[in-house]
């Protein structure tokens, strides 16, 4: 069972995650570290368009870093979690929704073609990814008969779920890179169009959002362990040392993906979505069903 | 048209789907990440779907020299010596260019930078084995990534080009001709003027070949996503310094 973990966890959350996002900027970018860019963007000063509405666009920078550490409070390292709340799946789901409207108010605030641009894609990206992803995270708590993450572990303690629903597995890691819309992703914030939602952003507005990116990929990345992975749930090491392990091993298959990969534009990856993804996740939640029903 | 903050209103205009939507003046260019310098492409904009596209080069300043991607067949047109391995180098190069601002376009940056890497030392002129062990390798990766071919087939397709007229098509012509021209990298031969090829086309016609890919661009980029349009750009990816350089002495030395 998942327990609650002490009060100065609440504080000890973003300062982790923020660590572990910065080392995986690092690792990611290998020349340049992460600390050298964040410092830059410190001290830069901010501009901004002419005719911009400000207030959208420090609304829509500063809602993804916290979109992300809310999300992150349901996630269980080992078996202690900030809040596991009976709902803690429908919490992860509505705050990574949350991304969605940082990410458009970001693109339209700055009065600026190319961040508008970045953010209808980042739109239409949503509604690409997020059904088969929905259904795919369903099926995990169908298989524990529980909204609640602790739950969802527990089931976990003889089989993995990855084992017995790959295809709700791979749909949850291709949308975790689309939520963070990093990687094969990246189109909202494309190199395409200069940056998209991100191209008029300077000095800490930026830093907000380009790390409230990487936090977010580290959210969706570590919410796979408990869902699909057994969360602590390992021979020998303690529960807080699998988490970490699998974690860091979900990062790293993302991490290569993206150096393998183009960028996936999303009228293309929406029929992908809708015609194989979305069937593919709604038969897989039906063998979970009938499996559920005959135990 | 209305006037906020200085600022020209989106006037309204009827879209592809019988709707009333904004109508964007947006130029794309002269300089932009991955763009053809002095290319400047003023285009209509609902959302992100091209409505219409016009193009525009910017002269460029009187250049000093025959334009660098044509510079061996030039200059063996101007009756230079050159050898054919000089010119297989400088195609090398241009194609690896040309890929490697596609490979960008598209968000492959690893592959992009692998390309840029291998042009770089073509041009250095490393020892033809050497930089045939960088190519090599990128080409196969490039022409088996099925995930390249899902996003760039069919995108960008020129009617009466057949087959692989379009995005991915472009792709693969320049691996070909790449690994092709790889071939002769130490070749020492004297380089013949009889019916230059440049990297873009025929060099010994009136028009230069990059005129032709910017007149087929309009045509290709109308009713496009914007994507899709700076994906069509890159795989035409014309050279502006072809246009500038037809008055330079010496390009005009065979009849």
């Amino acid at each position: 069972m998942v327990e609650s973990a002490p009060l100065w966890a609440v504080f000890v959350l973003p300062l982790a995650l923020a660590l572990v996002a910065s080392a995986a900027a690092t690792v990611d970018v290998r020349s340049t570290g992460a600390g050298r860019e964040v410092l830059r963007l410190l001290v830069k000063q901010r501009r901004i368009m002419r005719a911009a509405d400000v207030p959208l666009v420090r609304l829509g920078t500063t809602l993804l870093p916290v979109a992300a550490i809310l999300a992150a409070v349901v996630l269980p390292f080992g078996f202690r979690s900030v809040s596991d709340l009976p709902d803690g799946i429908v919490w992860f789901n509505a705050m990574e929704a949350l991304a969605w409207a940082a990410v458009w108010l970001t693109g339209w605030g700055p009065n600026s073609t190319l961040s508008l641009v970045g953010g209808y894609r980042f739109l239409a990206q949503g509604l690409a990814y997020e059904l088969p992803h929905m259904l795919a995270i369903t099926t995990a708590a169908l298989g524990a008969e529980s909204l609640r993450v602790g739950a969802v572990v527990d089931a976990q303690a003889g089989l993995w779920f990855a084992v017995w629903m790959p295809a709700a597995f791979g749909i949850y890691l291709l949308s975790a890179l689309a939520m963070a819309f990093w990687g094969p992703f990246d189109q909202p914030v494309g190199a395409d169009a200069a940056g998209g939602a991100a191209v008029e952003l300077s000095g800490v507005d930026r830093l907000l959002f380009l790390g409230g990116r990487w936090l977010l990929l580290v959210v969706a990345a570590a919410f796979a362990v408990p869902l699909f992975l057994g969360g602590g749930h390992g021979p020998l090491l303690p529960g807080w040392a699998w988490t970490a392990l699998k974690t860091g091993a979900v990062l790293g298959l993302l991490l290569w993906l993206r150096r393998r990969m183009p960028t996936v534009r999303m009228e293309r990856y929406v029929e992908l979505a809708w015609v194989i993804l979305t069937p593919l996740a709604v038969a897989q939640a039906l063998v979970v069903a009938v499996v559920v029903l005959g135990r | 048209m209305g006037v906020v903050a200085g600022l020209p209103m989106a006037e309204r205009a009827d879209d592809r789907d019988g709707l009333r939507l904004d109508r964007l003046h947006v130029p794309l260019g002269p300089a932009l990440p991955d763009w053809p310098a002095g290319l400047v492409l003023h285009l209509e904009l609902q959302g992100d779907v091209v409505q219409r596209a016009e193009v525009e080069a910017v002269p460029a300043p009187s250049p000093s020299g025959p334009a660098f991607w044509n510079e061996p067949w030039l200059r063996a047109m101007a009756g230079d010596p050159v050898t054919v391995g000089e010119a297989a180098r400088r195609r090398c190069a241009a194609h690896l260019d040309s890929l490697g601002r596609l490979l960008g376009v598209a968000g492959w940056r690893e592959a992009a930078t692998r390309a840029r890497v291998a042009r770089d030392r073509a041009l250095d002129g490393a020892p033809g084995a050497e930089f045939q062990s960088l190519i090599r390798p990128l080409a196969r990766r490039v022409r088996r990534s099925w995930t390249l071919r899902w996003l760039t087939a069919g995108v960008g397709e020129q009617a009466g080009v057949q087959p692989g007229g379009d995005v991915h098509g472009r792709l693969i012509a320049w691996l070909d001709g790449l690994e092709q021209a790889l071939d002769h990298v130490d070749d020492r031969d004297r380089l013949t003027a009889h019916h230059p090829v440049g990297p873009r086309g025929r060099l010994d016609t009136q028009v230069p070949p990059s005129q032709a890919l910017l007149d087929a661009l309009p045509g290709l980029l109308e009713g496009t996503e914007f994507a899709c349009a700076r994906l069509i750009v890159a795989s035409l990816d014309p050279d502006l310094d072809e246009l500038a350089v037809q008055h330079v002495p010496g390009a005009h030395g065979h009849g």
